[in-house]
């Protein structure tokens, strides 16, 4: 495959972790290489969220090693600080600030974070928004916005820090269905303009359409990996099969 | 109906609408009953009492006393600064944001007039009168005593006296200091009518913070336009207002430190903040004065360092340790309502714990409690009423001494002296439950 050659941006080795007696990952493996878009699916409660928040250590793991850009993630507060500057994360729920407009809420992390001049953080906000298509509504209040809109800005908002790697939590799971469309759509300009991208997500065929490949996950482990072509073809193995059956026949 | 005159249409639609709501149920019609003859009556008496029976003299003789206590007149100008300067910032913000607050500033405006110049014009005047006796001593003999009989009168010569208490705006001239109030007046219409200028900029961040920092530099100004009179002189409103103001905003830095303290992940720093609280709140305001007062060196160095910083500041402090308390209970309420996706999107992004609860968390857990906040705010500023407990001259503590003192021209005019009292607190505590509510107004833009 021509993405072997590519840089590796992130790398997870045997990562677990635990929340009580519950095992939310266990040993889990995956590498994703530069401009490789990676769908995660599976059951509710399978651990591909908790899979998300381990690689920027909003959970942080108990076992096994992740590698970011080259940089392993340990305790040494630098190290969070830079992954955390050089990933942008979507929310199912959006997150925005809601007493922040929305050209602050995009140009806040640029200014705090990279400290850039206001100005420049501005202008970069207001072009981001209108990549995503809203840039009229930079100076109302997230409140002020539909769900689809609300997050098309929290898009906008992580892709101000420049990321290496964005990462999107289900972001279409609270949206009514007549929304779903527009932010799959700035997520597939997205994929398609060579960001490197992990979703969670129930959205089958972004999966099949935007995505190099695809992890099924179920009960804390990685049950099978496939280029999307082949998995939703060739499932291999039953779990997947079964998976794939429940959400497909309808 | 149809032809009916507009102004006859507006009063029967008044009417109707009175029916409906007051008459339209026997029950409600005899409570309305009941209710506007008890209210009436209320308002009759009242209103006699106001323009007719009060003797709003003692009030003019003795309104310095109220506002400023025995401050040394030399020293006046320390004072009038003061004035001054909240005269100006109040103006300019009123000017500036104050658009939806104009029946309450109307409303506090009257009562602070009224304040000022209730009885004003009634002069005091002392009787003389020869007088002739004849005693009759134990062993019969007689003798005949004279002299002459002192008496204070109230002047109440050059207007009928129910004038006194409408025609406030005419007697101010009479008042001692009226040319400095009349600066104040004029300040305060420049000022407003200034901030209605720069309208245009009342988004700026420039200028809300430079006015915000103004206000809050208030406080320490005028306690250093203070140094060289000694705090001890302060007295009545005056020592209630700065006991209040410093207490009231350090109480809040306190308050939002030790919310924050209370979920800190050190376990030293959370516990040090839910003891500290607890304790504090164990025990009413006036034990904690009463220990501040009578506190020496049994705490070793630091009770007698405390110990030898004037009663004043020691009240100031135990205001705001205790406000603290209880705004940290609020401020933890206002952390609490905040969703845990709001940390999480700040932590993503890479901000900082700082930055994360000045930019994210702290201005919306803040603008959640600002009702409870203002509460507290009004608490307090009440409670100034127990520094005559701890032998400070505050307000009330003058109003009674006024009373006791001036026996000869005070005889019964309690209730004078204690409407005056009671509007001082009103208006402070009114001008705070407004305040807050155009803050809360202004701050709900936005929110969820």
């Amino acid at each position: 495959m021509a993405t072997e050659s590519k840089r590796e941006i992130v790398r997870l080795e045997k990562v677990t972790k635990r929340f009580g007696d519950f095992t939310a990952l266990n040993g889990v493996d995956i590498s994703v290489t530069e401009g490789e878009v990676v769908a995660i699916i599976g059951p509710s409660g399978s651990g591909k969220s908790t899979l998300l928040r381990t690689i920027n250590q909003l959970e942080p793991h108990d076992e096994g090693r992740i590698f970011f850009d080259g940089m392993e993630l340990t305790d040494d507060s630098r190290t969070l600080t830079k992954i955390r500057a050089e990933t942008g994360m979507v929310f199912q729920q959006f997150n925005l600030f809601p007493h922040l407009t929305v050209l602050r809420n995009i140009a806040l992390a640029p200014q705090k974070v990279h400290h850039r001049p206001e100005q420049e953080a501005e202008e970069r906000a207001l072009q981001l928004l209108d990549r995503v298509g809203i840039v009229e509504q930079a100076e109302k209040y997230p409140g002020q916005l539909s769900g689809g809109q609300q997050q098309r800005v929290a898009i906008a908002r992580a892709l101000a820090m420049d990321p290496k790697l964005m990462m999107f939590d289900e972001p279409t799971s609270a949206l009514d269905p007549e929304m779903i469309n527009e932010v799959l759509k700035v997520m597939t300009e997205l994929a398609a303009s060579g960001m490197t991208m992990i979703c969670v997500t129930h959205e089958m065929g972004f999966a099949r359409n935007a995505a190099n490949r695809v992890i099924f996950m179920d009960e804390g482990e990685i049950v099978e990996i496939g280029t999307s072509a082949e998995f939703f073809t060739t499932p291999r193995e039953p779990r997947t099969k079964t998976f794939l059956d429940q959400i497909l026949t309808h | 109906m149809i032809g009916a005159l507009p102004n006859a249409s507006a009063l029967s639609r008044r009417a109707a609408h009175a029916r409906a709501r007051l008459f339209n149920t026997r029950t409600n019609t005899a409570l309305s009953i009941v209710a506007i003859v008890v209210g009436g009556a209320l308002a009759f008496l009242l209103a006699r009492f106001i323009l007719f029976e009060a003797n709003w003299g003692l009030v003019a003789i003795n309104r310095k006393l109220f506002f400023v206590g025995s401050y040394p007149p030399d020293e006046a100008f320390r004072i009038w600064i003061a004035v001054f300067i909240t005269a100006v910032l109040a103006a300019l913000s009123y000017g500036l944001w104050g658009g939806r607050l104009r029946p309450y500033a109307i409303a506090v405006g009257v009562t602070a007039l009224l304040i000022l110049t209730l009885g004003l014009g009634t002069e005091l005047r002392i009787e003389e009168r020869q007088y002739t006796e004849e005693i009759q001593s134990a062993s019969g003999q007689t003798t005949t005593v004279s002299g002459i009989e002192r008496e204070l009168v109230f002047d109440r010569g050059w207007a009928p006296t129910w004038l006194y208490a409408v025609s406030l705006g005419l007697a101010l001239p009479f008042g001692a200091p009226w040319l400095l109030m009349a600066a104040v007046f004029a300040l305060l219409v420049v000022g407003a009518m200034a901030g209605r200028r720069l309208t245009r900029w009342k988004s700026n961040p420039i200028l809300l913070q430079s006015i915000g920092a103004a206000w809050v530099l208030l406080i320490p100004v005028v306690v250093l336009l203070q140094v060289g009179v000694g705090v001890d002189k302060w007295e009545s409103a005056f020592l209630d207002l700065l006991v209040f103001a410093v207490g009231g905003f350090f109480s809040f830095v306190i308050g939002v430190f030790l919310a924050l303290g209370r979920r800190s992940p050190y376990r030293a720093i959370s516990v040090a903040s839910v003891t500290y609280i607890e304790v504090v709140r164990a025990a009413p305001l006036l034990v904690w004065l009463l220990f501040a007062t009578f506190l020496e060196d049994e705490l070793g160095p630091v009770g007698e360092a405390f110990s030898n910083i004037s009663l004043t500041y020691r009240v100031m402090v135990v205001f705001a340790f205790f406000g603290g308390a209880y705004i940290a209970e609020v401020v933890r309420g206002g952390l609490q309502s905040i969703p845990r996706g709001q940390y999480e999107a700040a932590d993503a992004m890479g901000l900082s714990p700082v930055e994360k609860y000045a930019v994210i968390i702290l201005p919306q857990a803040i603008r959640a409690v600002v009702p409870a906040i203002i509460g507290r705010f009004i608490a307090l500023w009440k409670d100034t009423a127990l520094l005559a407990a701890v032998s400070l001259v505050n307000t009330l503590e003058k109003a009674k001494k006024v009373l006791g003192s001036q026996t000869d021209i005070a005889e019964g005019a309690f209730f004078e002296i204690y409407i005056v009292v009671g509007l001082v607190y009103w208006l402070v505590s009114y001008l705070l439950s407004r305040l807050g509510g155009a803050a809360e107004t202004r701050l709900r833009v936005g929110a969820r």
